[in-house]
């Protein structure tokens, strides 16, 4: 079994990468204490609604991670939103025996590096790389992950 | 940290099996007086620091007064993830060619760090009583604004001897609502599910009486009854689709009937798309577009209101679409001065047509407000309508400009 690790941290920066790139005009840093839910003037409603664009954003869909409305009525920063996601992955303990567990970050950037090089030539990606895309595909929805 | 969580149950085991009368201070570990609860001289020490210093009540698990090298240990092991997250802060500033400025009060424009626990929300499920000075919107996610800081209905009696006239005047809504938000989490991201219901009974009044027969055409005398419902469809095509009915009884207090109203609303909220979803003007400004279709049946009842909205029929139907506008600063200090921030721009454009006549009701509303001042204390506000009031079908070409102070 692959197992794969996730810190608050890479949430926050997965989450404040997000933002910026919602909001990419906006040049000022976002830090972890930022309030983005007033600073980008969010309505109640969008503000809930954010919860299942979130879900689907490819970093959450690899997290396993599928977050409610109702979830986002006591969250406005990007620590209680990073926060919020870490409650609701599903944690394993660290058996005795040597397990390798492979940081989630690797993981998504070598199907990046893939799926980047399909775009840019897809008549030459060969098998090798096709099925390499499969089997990742199928290891994130086996994904356990554990915390740091 | 095994040893901590020891030396805690133990802190709490002693706590429990001492004297039931000994006194705790609210979030304190340790318990305070005899068994009458008179605070005893060796415990001076320990009450005061625990009384001054958050820190002491949390980490002080022995109750001596005192941090330990193992309870100091333990304090800066919980701030280590705001260090974290400061550090981050600082990497990413950098990243963005950007530094953090520390001010003369020791605060930085934006927050470089913050707990990651979320702030307490009221119950997922719950009915609440509203009782305010003007109709507020109840919705799934929009909470009325709790009870301390909203102003309330006014009752008020006032007698002026000089021309003999008694005054009586009662102004405000009362309300119940219930709100019920889904707790059900769907397996797989993008699944449609009922986000939640809210559903409200409300009484409006707006009453003036005056005893003096030279006032009697200054009273007021309207009494409404309505209902609102609002539910939220999340995840049908990239958005959630918000669905609301309206309706009201419009009366007064002899219990005449004046008309009735019922109005059915869509609106799609989509970050996606930027439906009533915020979305980046340049540096300083974000906007939202909020699209909403409208239905609305009025009906004039027997001796009730003479509004131009009746000027053909006892009952209109009218639809059409609304389209609101709002342009306002981000709030951030990184970005704008505070001041600044509360500058906000709405331009409404709403087309409904009568079904039956196709005559068509447009009005335009746009209104800005700007302060003027970098201490808060003016703001100049201009307003502008032009087109056919919804709720009268009168007309209004109206500009107003005003001047907002408060010291």
């Amino acid at each position: 079994m692959q197992l794969f690790s996730v810190s608050i941290r890479e949430i926050e920066i997965d989450l404040i990468n997000y933002f910026k790139s919602s909001f990419p005009e906006d040049t000022a840093p976002i830090f972890p204490g930022s309030d983005v839910r007033r600073r980008y003037r969010y309505t109640p409603e969008a503000w809930a609604e954010l919860a299942d664009e979130l879900s689907t954003v490819p970093w959450m869909i690899h997290l396993g991670v599928v977050l409610i409305q109702d979830d986002m009525r006591g969250v406005s920063t990007i620590a209680q939103l990073a926060g919020l996601i870490f409650k609701h992955i599903r944690h394993v303990v660290a058996p005795k025996t040597r397990v390798e567990v492979t940081p989630l970050t690797t993981l998504m950037r070598s199907s990046h590096l893939i799926e980047a090089a399909i775009t840019k030539n897809p008549k030459s990606t060969s098998r090798r790389a096709k099925g390499a895309i499969k089997k990742n595909k199928k290891k994130a929805g086996e994904t356990k992950r554990r915390s740091q | 940290m095994l040893s901590h969580s020891k030396a805690t149950i133990l802190a709490f085991l002693l706590a429990a099996l001492l004297p039931s009368a000994a006194f705790a201070i609210k979030g304190d570990v340790c318990r305070y007086g005899d068994k009458d609860g008179n605070l005893k001289p060796s415990e001076v020490r320990v009450f005061v620091m625990h009384q001054q210093n958050e820190i002491y009540r949390k980490y002080d698990i022995n109750c001596d007064g005192r941090l330990s090298r193992a309870e100091l240990a333990r304090y800066e092991a919980d701030q280590q993830p705001f260090i974290d997250q400061a550090n981050l802060a600082l990497t990413l500033a950098k990243q963005d060619g950007k530094s953090v400025h520390v001010d003369e009060k020791g605060d930085t424009a934006e927050p470089l760090f913050g707990s990651i626990e979320p702030t307490p929300v009221s119950p997922s499920s719950n009915w609440f009583f509203y009782l305010r000075d003007s109709p507020e919107e109840i919705g799934v996610f929009r909470e009325p604004k709790p009870f301390t800081s909203a102003a309330g209905a006014s009752f008020s009696a006032s007698r002026d001897g000089v021309i003999k006239n008694t005054s009586w005047a009662a102004k405000g809504v009362a309300g119940l609502a219930y709100t019920w938000r889904n707790t059900e989490r769907p397996d797989v991201a993008g699944t449609p599910y009922v986000a939640g219901i809210s559903t409200s009974s409300w009484m409006s009044f707006n009453w003036l009486s005056n005893s003096a027969a030279a006032l009697k055409s200054r009273q007021s005398d309207v009494l409404s009854f309505g209902t609102t419902e609002e539910f939220a469809l999340a995840n049908i095509l990239g958005a959630t689709q918000y669905i609301r009915v309206k309706g009201a009884y419009n009366t007064d207090f002899e219990s005449s009937p004046h008309s009735w109203a019922t109005t059915l609303e869509w609106q799609p909220v989509s970050n996606r798309y930027k439906l009533s979803a915020p979305f980046d003007i340049g540096p300083y400004l974000v906007g939202r577009v909020d699209p909403i279709v409208r239905f609305i049946h009025t009906e004039r009842l027997s001796g009730g209101t003479m509004d131009p909205i009746f000027s053909q029929h006892n009952s209109v139907s009218r639809a059409g679409p609304v389209l609101s506008l709002t342009v306002q600063p981000k709030a951030s200090d990184l970005i704008l001065p505070n001041w600044l921030q509360s500058a906000i721009l709405n331009v409404t454009y709403e087309w409904l047509q009568d079904i039956d006549t196709r005559q068509k009701y447009e009005l335009l509303n746009a209104s800005m407000a700007f302060p003027i001042d970098s201490a808060g204390h003016l703001a100049l506000k201009l307003n502008y309508q032009k087109g056919r009031l919804e709720e009268t079908g009168a007309r209004i070409d109206q500009a107003m400009v005003g001047l907002s102070a408060k010291w």
